[in-house]
């Protein structure tokens, strides 16, 4: 597990990293909301003053007088009612500069993480937590830190006037505060650590209710009445954490009411000072009265201040996850080299003794594999569940790195250059973003090109799709953003056309029909024939029917290939090519297999 | 038709939000309090206690202070008087809302932890129960992913308000008493020229929630982008397709959305709030400052120190009261969703788990059944009529978007038809209690569910275990290499993330056909069953099919058809309609669509 380090030099260094992040972007609406939460926050002081003032001139039935004061603190309130929506306003600004900022920051260093490193393991644990709630964090963090500012700023202008009656009240509310900051202060980290402990059971319960929420498993959990268990068992994650948490408060309150016990005394000897002070006639009554409450309000301010502090607190410390998550990442970046070349001759394919595994595990997922994929030719990959087909796929592709042994594409490495490759992988997306993007994802250049894409959707049998929705190629998809979502089959078809939309030399399927019934998986393959020539081409696929019409054929078992030949070679072999074959040639054939 | 649960109208004040006033708006909110003190009496008392305790510590702060000045001028003047008892009690007033702080906190924390998630449980457990068809509409399952996604921001925002309104106005009427004690006419001064700026106040939160609201869509697209990334399936495809840049442009894009517009207006909004309070402002100090040096009421040193400190604390708890009215106004909105949500009809609730008694087949009867999905004018399901004798097997075949798997909903008693019956026997789907269709129907969906549990669990729940049933289903869907593979045999989790295996899509699938195995259900339903299994497998789960199949009604959609061969009797949809129906002999012997599709698929294994 990853440990959380906490709040360092190096943290303090990188808050400083990220807010001159966001000046270096947009240094106008910064500059402007720290003067403006300075001067502004400035007027409790001036408060203090005219309170003073004001009250005297009163005492002393002297109207003028009094008017002139309440002239200047209706100035000051004025500003306080000015400064309120401009500080929302700025705010805002800055909240949501620092949100892109941060998050641009964060998916970009993502986008560079090998793919390998997206199973389940501590890194990936390490780069979802950097890559939760972005935006909203950010801004948490610009809020809390401008309200710190705000905070001493008036705590500072309401003392300011108080020094000068007696200094000796400011020294006595200073020392009385400082129990309850350094208490804030050390429990911040406890929030933090109750949400580090049980980030299983959080988990839990999150994809508990995100079960219950989706409508995928709608139907289910009404036909078997899972729900009310569901829902018991998710109260009961929340209820393990509650427990954990309502503990931790309780400890901090405990340490709180210590701290506060301090923090009551020295209210109570400031009084004590003022009154003596009033009865010694030491200042005008006025100012006194003044004094009086300037210490309410400061020890008012001292609760707020305690919130603020922990919030800052609370905020870098969230920071680190995201500087852990990257200085992890930068181990092992990798910059893909995306360049489109013409399509010329198709692509050659070599493998030399290449052998993957998974990071932190122990055991090879394919090894020692070697392979020659002559220019143009098509392969159809087959084996088991879990024989390594689909890593094998990956590997050519350039998605994973061998842990040992090449791969090429032509003469490069896979890893560097993956260009001319198109690709339809079993766990396709549906992208919940318009029916353009879901073609023209599979070539993004700067130029829309509208013919293209209606080409692209003919080739899979699409063509029809954009009129028969409301807003043809723009209509969003999906069951997320969009009016209605596709069936599985047109989903499937859909990534297969984002595949050929990219002129690509070398094209990848993986089980590119499994949703598509009989009809269109005919009209699939057969176009696939005529669309392929001339590219290199793999296809994984369970339909070992079509098989038969590849150039080779390839059997995968417990990560290595077994089998290489054609249809009538592998037949004649009788090996696992042939007990595939033959189960599946039963099933259409009079046999065992009907039911009397 | 009016009476069905499930009809537009009954959740179009759901959906439309700019329609609901605001005395109902109100009433929600005041609900929602409620509901959550009911969550957790005890702390929710002492929090609100507290509360008001401190709320009331200002006026007594006032007021001691007052007495103070006065001891502290008749000293001055020469005559006998303690200033030190005032002196005291104005400290002990500071003290005690200090020190009644911590206890605070830590019934905030346990309303938090507790009162929340017992709201939101019921949330959950509402979106478990509604109908389903409903969930099709697409703006009402919007509107339900909003709450719940929602709720618990909302819910903390609900009660930070309600502290707010208590922690302010209390005070606020303590100022008002005691200077109502100086002059009455004094209170009117002040206090007057508040009430029009809280009531704009109000106004302008409900205008904030529709402003986040119209964000929403955006927002949510925004963060549907930005987790691609960290999604396995989407991180391979931004690496082929090499996407990062131009989804990271569009993340930026819908984030920024309508966020300048808004920040616009809300500003604009909030000025307009702001200097009517400078009027009020300027108004209550002429009244003070006259009525004062006027001599109309009589006034000492004491009771000036009170008017003034009271003047300037109204006006910081009127500013707060005024943020604290905009928040109840904006969360009212949500207060409304949560209990318009509560009270939509819980047509899925069960209470029991029941078992069958008896095994009892019925025919499954289907009169002239027609559907339409909620919210949209083409037929899916067209004047179909339908007959399945107790026991048989069958087959349902059809182009994608045929309706196939709608009408095993419909059969399923999942959906209502919007007219026709669907029969058990002799008895309407519908009025079997759900508890009872539950225990005679299962079904292995297309989207059957992972759950983050062990594998026993995801085969049993939520029923409790009997062995007995559990080896008869890990025999029928094979799954005993499975379970001695598994590290923790039948207690492993089947979750990753969580300390667990993960499974593959084949294993995955066997799993989801020992669950509807092991309810033993006199109906089996099932949804291209073998869709993710490699052939062998396949295979495999065709041999025990007739096992599977056995003593009780089932009904399969598949694309093999060398699987629905297997079957009694094969019906072909196309359009919402039954154009073929047959045994495989007869269809082939029809030599229609059936055929045509046998023909094709067999074609290859010559």
């Amino acid at each position: 597990m990853v440990s959380i380090a906490s709040p360092s030099n190096s943290e303090w260094h990188e808050l400083i990293r990220l807010l001159s992040g966001i000046g270096r972007r947009n240094p106008w609406p910064l500059l402007a909301l720290t003067l403006l939460t300075i001067v502004a926050n400035t007027r409790t002081g001036l408060y203090v003053l005219t309170l003073g003032s004001i009250t005297q001139a009163l005492i002393d039935q002297n109207r003028n007088q009094a008017i002139a004061w309440a002239a200047v603190s209706l100035g000051a309130g004025l500003l306080e009612q000015l400064y309120w929506p401009f500080r929302n306003h700025l705010r805002s600004i800055v909240e949501d500069d620092a949100g892109v900022y941060l998050q641009k920051r964060v998916l970009r260093n993502t986008a560079k993480v090998p793919l390998e490193h997206y199973e389940y393991g501590p890194f990936f644990t390490t780069l979802t937590r950097a890559n939760d709630n972005l935006g909203e964090r950010a801004a948490a963090i610009i809020s809390s830190g401008f309200d710190l500012l705000q905070v001493l700023v008036m705590f500072v202008s309401i003392l300011a006037p108080v020094w000068f009656i007696d200094a000796r009240i400011v020294w006595i509310i200073l020392l009385g505060c400082i129990p309850v900051f350094s208490t804030t202060w050390r429990t911040a980290r406890a929030f933090h650590d109750v949400k580090t402990r049980n980030a299983i059971n959080e988990l839990y319960a999150t994809k508990l209710s995100d079960l219950v929420l989706q409508r995928d498993a709608a139907a289910e959990i009404r036909l078997f009445g899972t729900g009310p268990e569901l829902v018991r068992r998710w109260l009961g994650a929340r209820n393990r954490i509650a427990q954990d948490s309502v503990q931790a408060v309780g400890k901090i309150s405990r340490a709180q009411l210590t701290g506060e016990i301090f923090t009551a005394a020295s209210m109570a000897s400031a009084i004590a000072l003022l009154v003596h002070n009033m009865i010694n006639g030491a200042a005008p009554l006025g100012s006194l009265i003044a004094v009086a409450f300037a210490i309410v309000w400061g020890v008012g301010m001292v609760g707020g201040s305690a919130s603020v502090i922990r919030g800052v607190r609370e905020n870098s410390v969230f920071l680190s996850d995201i500087f852990t998550f990257e200085r992890e990442a930068s181990r092992f970046k990798r910059e893909p080299i995306h360049q489109i070349s013409p399509s010329t001759a198709a692509m050659t394919i070599n493998l030399c003794d290449a052998s993957f595994r998974y990071p932190e595990t122990d055991r090879d997922v394919v090894h020692n594999l070697n392979l020659e994929i002559a220019p143009g030719e098509h392969i159809a990959l087959l084996g088991e569940n879990g024989a390594g087909k689909s890593t094998l796929v990956r590997l050519i592709a350039g998605l994973y790195a061998p842990t040992s042994g090449k791969v090429y594409q032509d003469n490069c490495l896979a890893t560097d250059a993956r260009t001319d490759i198109a690709a339809v992988f079993q766990d396709f997306v549906r992208w919940q973003l318009p029916l353009r993007d879901n073609v023209e994802f599979g070539c993004i250049t700067a130029i829309t090109d509208e013919e293209a894409i209606l080409v692209a959707l003919s080739k899979s049998d699409l063509r029809d799709l954009p009129d028969q929705l409301a807003e043809g190629l723009d209509t969003w998809l999906g069951r997320e953003f969009g009016e209605r979502d596709l069936s599985g089959g047109q989903w499937q078809r859909l990534a297969i056309a984002r595949a050929f939309f990219r002129d690509a030399r070398l094209l990848i399927l993986d089980e590119p029909t499994a949703a598509l019934d009989p009809l269109a998986e005919q009209r699939l393959f057969e176009r696939f024939r005529e669309l392929a020539d001339g590219k290199t081409a793999i296809t994984i696929s369970h339909r070992i029917g079509p098989a038969r019409s590849a150039d080779r054929i390839l059997v995968m078992d417990q990560g290595q290939i077994v089998e290489d030949g054609t249809h009538d070679t592998l037949m004649a072999q009788d090996g696992l090519y042939a007990a595939m074959f033959r189960s599946q040639q039963e099933w259409y054939n009079h046999s065992s297999m009907e039911r009397e | 038709m009016s009476s069905a649960p499930y009809t537009l109208d009954r959740i179009q004040p759901l959906l439309e939000e700019e329609r609901r006033p605001l005395p109902s708006r109100i009433r929600a909110y005041s609900w929602l309090i409620l509901q959550l003190r009911s969550a957790t009496p005890l702390p929710f008392t002492c929090w609100l206690g507290v509360g008001v305790l401190q709320g009331l510590m200002v006026p007594f702060q006032l007021w001691a202070s007052s007495h103070l000045v006065n001891a502290v001028q008749t000293r001055m003047d020469g005559q006998d008087a303690n200033p030190w008892w005032w002196a005291l009690a104005m400290a002990s007033a500071l003290a005690g809302g200090r020190l009644l702080a911590p206890m605070k906190n830590w019934s905030e924390a346990a309303i938090y932890e507790r009162g929340l998630p017992a709201v939101e449980g019921r949330l959950l457990a509402r979106a478990t129960e509604v109908d389903l068809a409903l969930l099709e509409y697409q703006a009402f399952y919007e509107v339900t992913r909003r709450i719940a996604e929602q709720a618990d921001q909302s819910l903390k925002g609900v009660l930070k308000a309600f502290n707010e309104l208590i922690g302010n106005s209390i005070p606020l009427l303590g100022a008002v008493l005691i200077i109502a004690h100086i002059d009455w006419l004094l209170v009117l001064a002040l206090f007057l020229p508040l009430l029009p700026l809280l009531a704009e106040a109000l106004r302008q939160g409900g205008f904030v929630w529709e402003a986040l609201h119209q964000q929403t869509r955006d927002r949510r697209i925004a963060h549907y982008i930005a987790s691609r990334f960290s999604d396995r399936q989407s991180a391979k495809e931004i690496r082929l397709f090499g996407l990062a840049d131009e989804l990271i442009g569009r993340w930026e894009t819908h984030f920024m959305a309508t966020r300048k517009e808004m920040r616009g207006k809300v500003t604009r909004a909030s000025l307009r709030l702001q200097l009517g309070g400078t009027f009020s402002d300027i108004f209550s100090y002429g009244v003070l400052i006259w009525v004062i040096t006027s001599g109309f009421v009589e006034t000492n040193a004491a009771d000036i120190t009170v008017l003034m400190g009271a003047f300037m604390t109204i006006g910081n708890l009127s500013f707060n009261l005024q943020q604290a009215i905009l928040d109840i106004g904006k969360y009212s909105g949500f207060a409304s969703d949560v209990r318009m949500f509560l009270a939509l009809p819980a047509v899925f609730a069960t209470d029991k788990v029941t078992s069958l008694s008896e095994r009892l087949l019925t025919p499954i009867v289907l009169e002239h059944v027609n559907f339409t999905y909620p919210g949209t004018t083409t037929k899916v399901i067209d004047d179909l009529s339908l007959t399945i004798p107790p026991g048989q097997t069958l087959a349902i075949v059809g182009e994608n978007g045929a309706g196939k798997t709608t009408l095993l909903k419909l059969i399923l008693g999942l959906y209502r038809p919007d007219s026709g019956r669907i029969l058990l026997g002799d008895r309407d789907i519908q009025d079997i209690p759900v508890a009872e269709r539950q225990a005679l129907m299962a079904a292995v969906f297309q989207t059957f569910s992972r759950y983050p549990e062990s594998m026993i669990e995801n085969i049993t729940m939520p029923r409790n275990r009997d062995d007995v049933e559990l080896n008869r289903v890990i025999q029928e869907a094979d799954l005993g290499h499975m379970v001695e593979d598994a590290p923790e045999g039948l207690k492993t989790i089947l979750s990753p993330d969580l300390g667990g295996i993960d499974l593959s899509g084949g294993q995955w699938q066997r799993i989801a056909i020992a669950r509807a195995g092991y309810r033993n259900a006199t109906i089996l339903a099932l949804d291209e069953p073998t869709a993710a299994l490699d052939p062998l497998a396949e295979v495999d789960i065709f041999k025990r099919f007739a096992q599977i199949s056995s003593d009780r009604t089932t009904i399969l959609i598949s694309h093999r058809l060398g699987m629905t061969r297997l079957a009694d009797r094969i019906v072909v949809l196309e359009h919402g309609k039954i154009t073929e129906d047959g045994s495989h002999n007869e269809l082939m012997r029809n030599t229609a669509h059936y055929a045509e599709l046998w023909e094709m698929q067999s074609r290859w294994y010559r």
